[in-house]
Formats: C-alpha cells, structure tokens, sequence
C-alpha cells in the first residue's frame, strides 16, 4: 500500500541521506564535473570552462600544460603503466585467489577435527592491516630476507635497486594481494558450502560420482550465487589496488624516478596529494576512467551470470 | 538379486565425557529378501528402519553383522560399488539441473565393457529408418510448430520417445524434415545418400580386415572384439528414455526440479534411481512429502514399477497404510529389534506380540489390563473370556479386542460385555467410531453401525470371541487360544 503521508520515513531517513548526499553524492558528481574543467584549480576554485584536454592530456594525446611542475611524469606513466598494472594485477590475482580459496573451503569443509581452528586460522590475515602486511612481506622478501634464504636466491624483489625487475617486483605484489584476499573469500565460501544439503553428496556418493565429479557437477552450480558475489567484490577490489604496493615499495617503482609500479588509484592519490592546485582534475579524470572501467566489468560479469547462476 | 542380512548391529557411540551413552539403534537384524521381492520396513520414528535402509545403502557403517548380495559379503563395500538405488525422503535431487541431467547423473563418466560396434553404421541405418518414417514425423513436427518457443524441443523429444531413439538423431532428422517444401524425392536422394555411406564405411572396414556381423558388433578373424570406454552420449539418451518411459515424466524431460509437482519429483528421484539397473532398490519414506491422495496413487505407482522392473526393493515407512498395501511382506520394528516378518494381512489377523497387535490396525487396539482366575478372565470384576482350561490361572494378561470386535447391540448373541460412557464421536470418512471410556482404558475405540441410535450416555459393549487377542502381560508375548 502506498501512502501520500508517508513523511514520516523520510525524517527518520533524513540523516543518513543528508550525510550520503554530502559526503558520496556530492563529491561523485564533483569528481565527473571537475574531471570536465578547462584550467581548474583546486585551491583557487578557479575554472574556464568545459573541455576533453584533461582526458586528451592523460591519454598522451596533447601534452600536459608546462606550468604544472612535476606533472609530465605521473601523466606519461597513467597510460604507460597505471592502466597496465591495474589490468595485470586484477586479472592475475583475482582468478588465483578465487580458485584457491575455493579449494582451500572445499578441504576445510571436509574436515572433522579442527575445523574451527583453520577456519579461524585463515581468516586472521583479514583483520590484519594491509600496509602492514605488505611492510611484513617487504622484509620476507628483501635482499637478505627469509625467502631468499630459504630457496638460495640471490635476488632482489622489493628494494629500489637496478636489479629488481619489474616482473620480481610484480610477483611479489601478486603473492602479497592473493594472500590478503584469501580469508573473505574462503569465509564467503565455506559459509556457503555449509548451506548445501549433505543430502545431495550422499545421493552422488550412491550414484557413484568421484570426489572431482562430485566438486564441478554439484558445489560448484550451488555455490554459484557466492562465487559470483565474490568474483565482483574482487574485480572490483582488484582495480582499486593500491595499498598493497604503498606497503610494499617505498616508491613507485623498482628504480629511483621509475613510475612502472603505478596503478591507477596511485595515480589518483599522487594528484590529489601533490598539493598544487593544478593536477587535481588529472585525479577526477583517472577516477572516472576506473569507475568506467569497474562499470563495464561489472555489467559484463552479471550479463554472464544471467545464463550461469542458479539460485 | 537375494538380500540376506544376518545379525544386523549399529551402536551410535556416545560421549563418556558429556554422559552421553552408546545408543543401540538396531540390533539382531537378520532377514532374507528374495529376488523380486518389495520388503516394508514398518515401525514407529526412531526404531532404527532408516538406519537400516542407510547401511544397506552403505552409506552407514555397520557396527556388526553381515549384508550379502546374492552370496557376495558387501558389508564392507563402498556405496558406490554397491550397486544400489535410493530414492531420499527428500528426493535429494539437483536443483541445478534438469530432470534429463538428473537422471542421467549416475551414468555420465562411467565406463562400460562393451563389444566394438560401428556406430556410424547404426546411426546411419537409424536415421535412414526414421527417414522411411517421414509422413508420419512430419505430422508430429507439425503439430508443435509454431505453437511455442521451445516447439523444436518438444516434437524432437516426442520422435525420440515414439522411436526410440538418441535425441542427437531426433534433432537431424527434424532439421531436416522442419520445412515444409521437403519433398518425397528429397527424403529418397538423403535415404540413397546414407546408404552410399554406409556401404562406403563397411568397404574401409573391410579393406582394414574387420568384418561386421547382423547386429553390427565388429569382428577379426570372426571373433568380437570387446573395450572397456566411457559410456556414450547417445546410450545415456537411450537410458534416459527407458526410466522416463517406466516413471512416465515423458514430456517433463527438460524442465528443472522446482518446475514439478512433488508426485513428478518423487518419479524423478525413482528414475535416477533405477537408471544404473541397481541390485536393489532403497526407498526412504518416499511418499511422507506427498498430500494423502497423490500419496495413494504414487504408492500403486511405485508397486507398478517395481514390479515391471522386478528389481529387489526395500521400503522404508512410518505409515502402516502403505505399508500393508503395496509390500510382500512387511517388517516391523521397535526399537531397533525385530518384531515380527510377514506378509501384511497376516501380521494383522495374527500378531504375535502386543506392540504388532497394537502398532497396525485403524483405528488401533482396545487393550485391558487383566487377570486370568481359573478359567476365566477379567477385567475389574467383569469377566470378558472363558478360557478352555486352566492353565493360566494367576497370570497378569493383556488382553484386546479390536474396534470391529465389540458391539453395542440389542440381540445378546454374545456372553461377555464390558460397559463404557459415551465420550466422543468421530467421522473417519466411510467408518465411523465411537470413543468410551471405563475405568480400565480411558480410549475405547468401537466401529459406529448405522442403526445405532445414540440415546444414551453409557452403553454396554458385548466382546466378539473371535476377535480377542491375548498377550502376555510380563514380555508382551501373544498367548494364542
């Protein structure tokens, strides 16, 4: 039933619209505009009208404006190598984690004794902090770390040196994300191979189904709302990767004045807190591509799902 | 296949720690189900018959005790070289896939031991067969087109159900035959071009040494040459096609489980079941989810099929209606122990023990505490029973009467009358029955005739000899008279 009177749910929705509309409508709409602004200044709030040079500046297509210091940099190396990075890191480490953390719920569903304990045991790298987990697998992962030590390397993954390349520095950066994604995703899923009805299992154990047969023929289609859940949470997360090489690397890439470890939030994070006014809309603009990017992938993945998810 | 099971044992270990005790859910279970035969497991929630049904099944172990097929031991067997078929109280079926995908399930990936036959050659001659068929496809292809969306599905599906064959061939065929200017000539050019092709294929194999007998197993040397492969697509379709037709879900094929009624889920679940031809048939309360009278048709249903299918067949059930309608024999259980095997009119007419007495029957049992003096029996100061000698006399009995047995009537034909207050009424469609109460049993049970006149609020109610049982009152035992 539908009322005309109906006031009431708006006060009480009141608050919390007035801080949505503040403090995620607002700026989200501001961030497309300013993205749009011809010579904007942040700190002036100065602005000449609408133009595409911001964008046609961050694709290499006019060079960026020579009063801007330190700009040229950063803008080359969104196209060059944020747009990259974000794309490798997502789809690497995305498909891994989703795949091992299936597994990974699959085994702690199946066992007995000390279930609660592993279950507890893989989720703790959740609660932990990310740069923090990267500063941690910085040291393991430094010259004279325990990773070389252990496997007699001789190879340098995270310092700033000549001789860390890009694909020891990526690897390291792929590990420490696939790691700290790890507990959500198991939790997600043993809570959802939970809610499958033993029942199935004992009638494809009497129709003689193997254990692997058992696994993509039932738990897979019936975990399916879960992994689709998961796999755009990831998607998602992964083109937002940032924290994990702040925490890793002291830079932004494996040498001195490189930008080859950029991602696109990095980028966006430089600008904003670069502290001249200026490079501020080159931030709106890497934000409105990455939420694009996010859009697309995103609508992809639920047009896919229409014919793969059961519910 | 003969079922024997001999000295049947289950103990669910408790927990000394918590002070939970071992329970005993089924002991000194022995039986023998011959060949054929459909065996109720009978008794009250908790008395051990699905557990019973889920160790033959293999999916419970047994604590101890023997299970033999045949003569084979396969008390230790996995349930998956059992095997056996269950259909779950539940149905158990996958809500993913289709009621095909379902039924088909137990045989995708598995490997069979066949003779070398050529395929190409029985599918040509299939499909040249069908061809010959032509009118009468069209008619069917017809009758489905344009009416719906998924008309193809439903007339490929209708010639691979009238002519047996793989839907793979049913779908060429309607490919071909789907357009309406298809003419006679051309059905005779694809007809001739197939069997161009199958002679061209029988030159190959001869030029390759290999010769094909009449039912076209392939031969070297005249012997047939056998391979263990994995079963094909196209025999599942045939298998498929086979339950489908026994169960009757011909035209439900292809919709999913949530998309049938609960009488169609339960068909589905006994298909799946029955596809791997098991050795025996498992059923787990089927009908408890059903409504009461799609319950009555499904269990005549289930008595039809098992008996086209003449597999060996275990019933599981609370309900002593089904039961006694549909079983060979029936079994029934307390607490895990075996009370009586018979065949079902028997186990009724002739108990042998008070719960067997008191367990079957609707509506059920009168029974009186009672005592034996002399020859006599009574109930409180009445005497009920004459006995013919005195053997008993001093003996604590129990002694009943079933509802049919005592009568509220004018014309004293019988002796002995216990009385009782009127108390309730109650309609149980076709019977009716009255509800008194003495103080020796507070629910006497009487069948209502039709010329009673109900004009008062007590009532004597004259015992019928011939429907008294009497029982031990120390071990339940029935004493026979």
């Amino acid at each position: 039933m539908v009322r005309k009177d109906n006031y009431k749910g708006w006060i009480y929705l009141a608050p919390s619209l007035i801080l949505l509309a503040i403090f995620t409508l607002y700026p989200l709409i501001d961030t497309f505009v300013i993205s749009f602004l011809k010579d904007y200044n942040y700190l002036k709030g100065t602005s000449s009208g609408f133009t595409l040079d911001n964008y046609k500046a961050l694709f290499g297509i006019i060079p960026p404006p020579d009063y801007i210091s330190g700009i040229s940099g950063p803008i080359k190396a969104f196209f060059q190598y944020a747009l990259p990075n974000t794309m490798i890191i997502t789809f690497v480490t995305v498909p891994i984690s989703i795949i091992l953390a299936l597994i990974i719920a699959v085994l702690i569903n199946s066992i007995k004794a000390f279930q609660k304990f592993f279950q507890t045991l893989f989720f703790t790298p959740y609660v932990t902090n990310i740069i923090a987990v990267g500063m941690v697998f910085g040291v393991i992962f430094s010259h004279d770390g325990l990773f070389n030590a252990i496997f007699n390397l001789n190879k340098y993954w995270v310092e700033s040196n000549p001789e860390t390349t890009y694909w020891n520095a990526m690897t390291v950066i792929f590990l420490d994300i696939i790691w700290y994604q790890l507990p959500f995703k198991i939790l997600i899923f043993v809570s959802g191979l939970q809610g499958i009805d033993k029942k199935y299992y004992e009638a494809a154990k009497i129709d003689s189904a193997s254990k692997f047969k058992q696994f993509y023929k039932i738990t897979v289609p019936l975990l399916s709302p879960q992994i689709l859940y998961i796999s755009i949470t990831s998607f998602i997360n992964g083109f937002k990767e940032y924290q994990a090489i702040a925490g890793l690397f002291k830079d932004r890439g494996t040498s001195g004045n490189s930008y080859n470890l950029y991602t696109v939030v990095y980028f966006v994070y430089d600008q904003v807190n670069s502290g001249n006014g200026e490079s501020v809309r080159y931030a709106c603009c890497g934000a409105v591509v990455l939420f694009l990017i996010i859009l697309v992938f995103t609508g992809l993945q639920f047009l896919i799902s229409r014919k793969r998810i059961y519910y | 296949m003969k079922l024997v099971v001999k000295d049947l044992k289950k103990v669910f270990e408790g927990n000394p720690k918590k002070n939970i005790p071992d329970t005993i859910a089924v002991s000194d279970f022995s039986i023998t189900v011959n060949d054929g035969e459909l065996i109720g497991l009978l008794g009250p929630s908790g008395c051990g018959k699905s557990t019973i049904l889920y160790m033959l099944a293999g999916l419970k172990e047994v604590t101890s005790g023997n299970i033999y097929f045949d003569d084979e031991d396969i008390t230790d067997l996995p349930s998956e070289k059992r095997g056996v078929g269950l259909v779950f109280q539940n149905y158990a079926l996958y809500p993913h896939l289709n009621v095909y995908q379902n039924i088909a399930f137990p045989l995708e990936d598995t490997y069979v031991t066949t003779n070398i036959k050529d395929y190409k050659i029985i599918f040509y001659k299939k499909y040249i067969e069908l061809l010959k068929e032509y009118t009468e496809i069209q008619k069917i292809i017809f009758k489905y087109l344009g009416s719906n969306k998924g008309d193809s599905l439903e007339a490929i599906n209708e010639i691979s159900f009238k002519y047996n064959v793989p839907f793979k061939l049913s779908k060429k065929v309607y490919k071909l035959l789907k357009d309406k200017r298809h003419s006679y000539l051309e059905v005779l050019s694809n007809i001739y071009f197939y069997n161009e092709k199958i002679e061209k294929e029988k030159n190959k194999l001869n030029k390759r040494g290999y010769t094909i007998d009449e039912e076209f197993n392939l031969l070297k040397d005249n012997k047939i040459l056998t391979k263990k492969r994995k079963i094909a697509k196209d025999e599942i379709d045939l298998e498929v096609l086979r339950v489908a037709r026994i169960v009757q879900l011909e035209n439900y094929l292809f919709r999913k489980p949530s998309e049938l009624s609960g009488g169609q889920q339960q068909r589905v679940a006994i298909a799946r079941a029955l596809i791997k031809k098991p050795r025996l048939l498992l059923l787990d309360e089927p009908l408890s989810n059903l409504d009461a009278r799609l319950r009555i048709s499904t269990r005549e249903e289930i008595r039809k099929i098992q008996k086209e299918s003449k597999v060996t067949t275990v019933f599981v059930t609370h309900d002593q209606e089904e039961a006694l309608s549909i079983c060979d024999r029936i079994v029934i259980l307390e607490k895990g122990k075996i009370k009586q095997i018979d065949i079902p009119q028997r186990a009724y007419d002739d108990p042998k023990n008070v719960f067997v007495a008191s367990f079957l029957g609707t509506p059920p049992l009168n029974k009186f505490d009672a005592k034996v003096i002399k020859n006599k029996i009574l109930v409180g100061n009445y005497v009920v029973f004459e006995l013919n000698n005195n053997d008993l006399d001093g003996e604590e009995v129990v002694f009943s009467v079933r509802p049919e047995g005592l009568e509220i009537t004018n014309d004293n034909n019988f002796k002995y009358y216990l009385e009782g207050k009127l108390d309730n009424y109650e309609t149980l469609g076709r019977d009716k029955e009255l509800v008194l109460n003495n103080e020796f049993n507070d629910s006497i049970k009487v069948v209502f005739k039709d010329d009673l006149v109900i004009d008062k609020l007590s009532y004597k109610l004259y015992i019928n000899p011939k429907k008294v049982l009497l029982f031990k009152k120390s071990d339940g035992e029935r004493i026979y008279l």
